[in-house]
């Protein structure tokens, strides 16, 4: 029976080891055209994909950008921190102001709770050149922390305290509103007889206060900063079917591939390199997002064994190892609680889009076969929240450590019988710029 | 210089792998006729076997970068060729019944087997008229030479089934083989 079976097969093994056939001359028209066809279907949704996220990110500082401008000329709370300009600041013009004309009528102006901007000295009134570096204790800083809208409402009833000789003393600091500092229109005044009497009112920046030094830049931050990623496909099981259609022969069921992945499987190096920006909304909420490059990389050994054939069994003892490489643009949208000082702290939550680059998977010791977990998706979405530490060399540079973690909201593959949630936790820092 | 029609197979892998047009259709043109015939044993009709051609050598050349030289290249794009035609089959295997060895009803082999030699096309004629999985488990058994084991595992089968689906499908080959032989047989008593 042996024999005859050894013979049975040597007449298909003679009669097919030098045969040939011509197929239809189509057949390479149409591996023409699909190998034609391979750069566009790989090259045009990178460049989407690239596209989108830049939309989105500029989207999304943008929209922030407007509710910072909104913030900054609102009625919330601001410390002076007007810094390099002089502007004059003026009486509304076409208000005829009486000048006092003796020492009586000074006086009593003096005594007199003031309800308009009055010019007992003949001085000219102008703010500040704001180099001046003199410190101010106590009542002073409470005092500088001016409320622009409410500054702005009561403007008639705020007096100009009379600084003589630029001498400056912390009960006469003029509050004046940071709105109006910046917005009037810069015009002389009509009293301006004695210019040689010019007085100075010394405004405070706020990077004059201690306290208040590293809560000056307040607009947002952009930044640069790498991680690394301890990286988790997700793998999970749908079904006990073949897992794909494709992996051809490694495996008599999907179980004995899911175990594989879960159990067999050894992450390589992944990291990301993002730039992060943010900008506040309110005091402590910022809209956080960015543009990131991750790459992750994992390796799994199969216990499948291998499709060779007899003269190649020695090397099929060896399990065959796959590595799966993907990398990503990421943009993600969050909502983050800005704690800032010297020292400051981070929360952030919020949601990223996945735009896959390449998801690419390579058979280290078996060629031929082709791996396919499915199609990897061009878009997922992740669900992400991170909690940060950073420190302020200045005000507006400092080093930013944070950790976050993101899942996959979605599988990444479009396959029946497998799904994947690829989680990770990244360790990351960088350096921040404030403005 | 040299002409492309001059490569060695090295050169000829090295230019597909940049992409090179004429490189491809060369390799193309070294391959095709033998692969055609694998594909054939793995499919019903021309059309079938022309769609995994055409697949298997897509894929050849967008893998060819990764060609590593401890096979040989015909090795390499044979097994390439065999699993595009058992992808394109999986959803009929996966329908098919399959027996196991234990179900198996034994019937006797037939004895017809000499030392004529059989022309391919007869021989392909008679495996393209096996159901699928006959097909499949018969052309890695007895043409590609791989072990129950190893089909069991390719196929996502046991190794009983494995053993069983070969022995059914010798079983019907050896009967239309032998009734191939008593036409033959006959022709020749009808011309003495």
């Amino acid at each position: 029976m042996k024999s005859n079976e050894r013979k049975f097969e040597d007449i298909f093994r003679d009669a097919f080891e030098n045969a040939e056939l011509m197929p239809s001359a189509k057949v390479w028209e149409r591996i023409e055209r699909e190998v034609a066809k391979k750069p566009r279907v790989i090259i045009m949704p990178r460049l989407k994909q690239i596209g989108i996220a830049a939309v989105i990110a500029l989207f999304a500082l943008s929209t922030s950008y407007f509710f910072g401008y909104r913030y900054f000329n609102a009625s919330n709370p601001v410390a002076i921190r007007n810094a390099t300009t002089q502007p004059v600041v003026t009486t509304t013009p076409n208000t005829a102001i009486t000048q006092p004309q003796g020492d009586d009528q000074k006086q009593a102006i003096q005594n007199t709770p003031q309800t308009a901007l009055t010019n007992p000295n003949d001085l000219i009134v102008q703010p500040p050149v704001a180099a001046s570096k003199n410190l101010m204790a106590g009542s002073a800083n409470r005092r500088t922390e001016i409320i622009a809208g409410s500054a702005r409402r009561n403007i008639a009833a705020s007096p100009l305290v009379d600084t003589q000789n630029g001498k400056t003393d912390a009960n006469n600091i003029a509050t004046l509103p940071l709105a109006e500092l910046q917005l009037l229109p810069v015009e002389t005044h009509s009293l301006n007889k004695a210019p040689e009497k010019v007085a100075f009112v010394p405004l405070l920046s706020a990077e004059d206060l201690p306290m208040a030094k590293f809560e000056a830049s307040r607009r947002g931050w952009i930044g640069l900063m790498i991680a690394h990623n301890q990286f988790s496909p997700g793998f999970s099981r749908v079904s006990n079917a073949q897992p794909t259609p494709f992996i051809v022969g490694q495996y008599a069921e999907a179980s004995v591939f899911h175990n594989d992945l879960t159990d067999s499987l050894f992450n390589k190096n992944s990291a990301s390199l993002q730039i992060d920006g943010g900008y506040f909304i309110s005091r402590k909420l910022a809209i956080r997002s960015g543009l990131a490059f991750m790459r992750n990389s994992y390796s799994v050994n199969t216990s499948a064994e291998l499709i060779l054939p007899p003269f190649l069994q020695g090397s099929a003892a060896k399990p065959n190892s796959i590595e799966i490489n993907t990398q990503m643009l990421s943009v993600p949208l969050q909502l983050a609680y800005v704690s800032q000082g010297k020292f400051g702290y981070l929360f952030s939550a919020g949601i990223a889009g996945d735009f896959n680059l390449s998801h690419i998977i390579n058979s280290t010791r078996v060629e031929g076969i082709q791996y396919d977990l499915g199609n990897y998706k061009p878009l997922n979405i992740s669900g992400l929240a991170g909690i940060g530490v950073s420190y302020n060399f200045t005000p507006h540079v400092g080093i930013h450590i944070d950790v976050n973690y993101r899942r996959s909201l979605t599988s990444v593959y479009q396959t029946p019988h497998l799904q994947a949630h690829p989680q990770w936790i990244s360790l990351g820092g960088g350096l921040l710029y404030k403005f | 210089m040299m002409q492309p029609k001059e490569w060695t197979e090295e050169k000829l892998i090295e230019m597909c792998a940049k992409g090179n047009g004429t490189a491809q259709r060369l390799l193309y043109e070294r391959f095709y006729k033998k692969m055609y015939v694998v594909a054939l044993r793995y499919s019903k009709t021309t059309f079938e076997a022309e769609d995994i051609l055409q697949e298997s050598f897509v894929k050849i050349f967008a893998a060819i970068a990764n060609f590593k030289k401890d096979s040989s290249l015909d090795y390499w794009i044979k097994r390439i060729v065999i699993n595009t035609a058992l992808k394109q089959n999986r959803r009929m295997l996966d329908k098919m019944h399959m027996d196991d060895v234990d179900d198996m009803v034994e019937e006797p082999a037939s004895e017809v087997f000499t030392d004529k030699s059989y022309d391919f096309k007869e021989l392909l004629a008679i495996i393209q008229q096996l159901s699928p999985g006959y097909q499949a488990v018969f052309n890695l058994y007895a043409i590609e030479g791989y072990k129950h084991n190893e089909i069991a595992e390719m196929l996502g089968i046991s190794e009983g089934t494995s053993k069983s689906q070969y022995a059914r499908a010798k079983a019907l080959i050896q009967k239309m083989l032998a009734k191939d032989e008593e036409k033959v047989y006959e022709k020749q008593r009808e011309k003495i």
